[in-house]
């Protein structure tokens, strides 16, 4: 489910490019455009996450001073060592649910321009990223605070679940760290 | 009332199903009442939603805590502990 806008930038001197098809497994290829990006999106998708095409059209936004994101990433080492992927599965349904709320609680808590999710499910590789949390704001506090909270919202209430798959083909489901779940009380 | 019951990832795997649908009989009924009604069924249903595991639950995709009552028709899951991000 997704609820951004894109307005068009203003770029007398740029080709016409045709309008790209809004695909759920495709991010939409909105560098060369010259489109400006704001408002409020999750996305869940098959497909891996460009992180230069989510970000790129949200700094154009004139009215930003401030863009803070975050990455997760598939890192070798975790419950298991020698992970070569982790696999994502979701509760379609929930999932949108979930982290449109954990959105809208942002947005309700800081004044921001932009507040961006964008999950993967199925196979990811050593080294791709896995979530994505993007922020923009007018200035760096609330971009800061945001970008942490959606994090730490999203560690302990989004239903997806990570099994590591080793070199060796070992496949182990990761076990929930309790400091996730810690981690929500400092936001009161 | 009519139930459907869907399982997720590690608990998935022990039960051994993705979803069912079940019927029942009263006008409301516990959630903790509803994990135990199914561990009773079998041995793997037993090991798999057994009162110790650290299991999770659902009601039409809001999380509930084990006290919660079911009155209506309703999506019910199961699952473990969330690990996204």
């Amino acid at each position: 489910m997704t609820a951004s806008f894109e307005r068009e930038g203003i770029q007398p001197d740029r080709q016409h490019y045709p309008e790209a098809r809004q695909d759920a497994d495709e991010p939409s290829p909105a560098i060369s455009r010259g489109t400006i990006a704001a408002g409020f999106e999750i996305r869940v998708q098959q497909a891996p996450i460009d992180v230069q095409a989510e970000i790129v059209p949200v700094m154009r936004n004139p009215r930003v001073g401030a863009v803070v994101n975050f990455i997760g990433v598939v890192r070798e080492s975790g419950d298991f060592d020698d992970v070569v992927a982790l696999e994502l599965e979701h509760y379609p349904g929930m999932t949108e649910q979930a982290l449109w709320s954990i959105v809208e609680e942002a947005m309700a808590r800081w004044q921001l321009d932009t507040a961006k999710i964008v999950h993967r499910t199925g196979r990811v590789e050593l080294g791709q990223p896995v979530v994505l949390v993007l922020v923009a704001a007018q200035h760096r506090g609330a971009a800061f605070d945001a970008c942490e909270f959606l994090m730490d919202f999203l560690k302990a209430h989004a239903p997806f679940w990570k099994k590591e798959i080793r070199r060796d083909g070992e496949r182990r489901w990761v076990d929930a760290k309790t400091h996730d779940e810690q981690s929500m009380l400092r936001w009161g | 009332m009519e139930l459907t019951i869907r399982y997720f990832a590690s608990v998935r795997e022990q039960v051994g199903l993705t979803s069912e649908v079940i019927h029942v009989d009263s006008e409301e009924l516990a959630i903790d009442s509803l994990r135990a009604t199914l561990a009773s069924r079998d041995e793997r249903m037993a090991q798999a939603l057994q009162a110790g595991r650290p299991i999770r639950i659902a009601v039409n995709h809001e999380m509930v805590g084990s006290g919660f009552v079911v009155r209506e028709n309703s999506e019910v899951a199961f699952f473990p502990p969330v690990t996204g991000g």
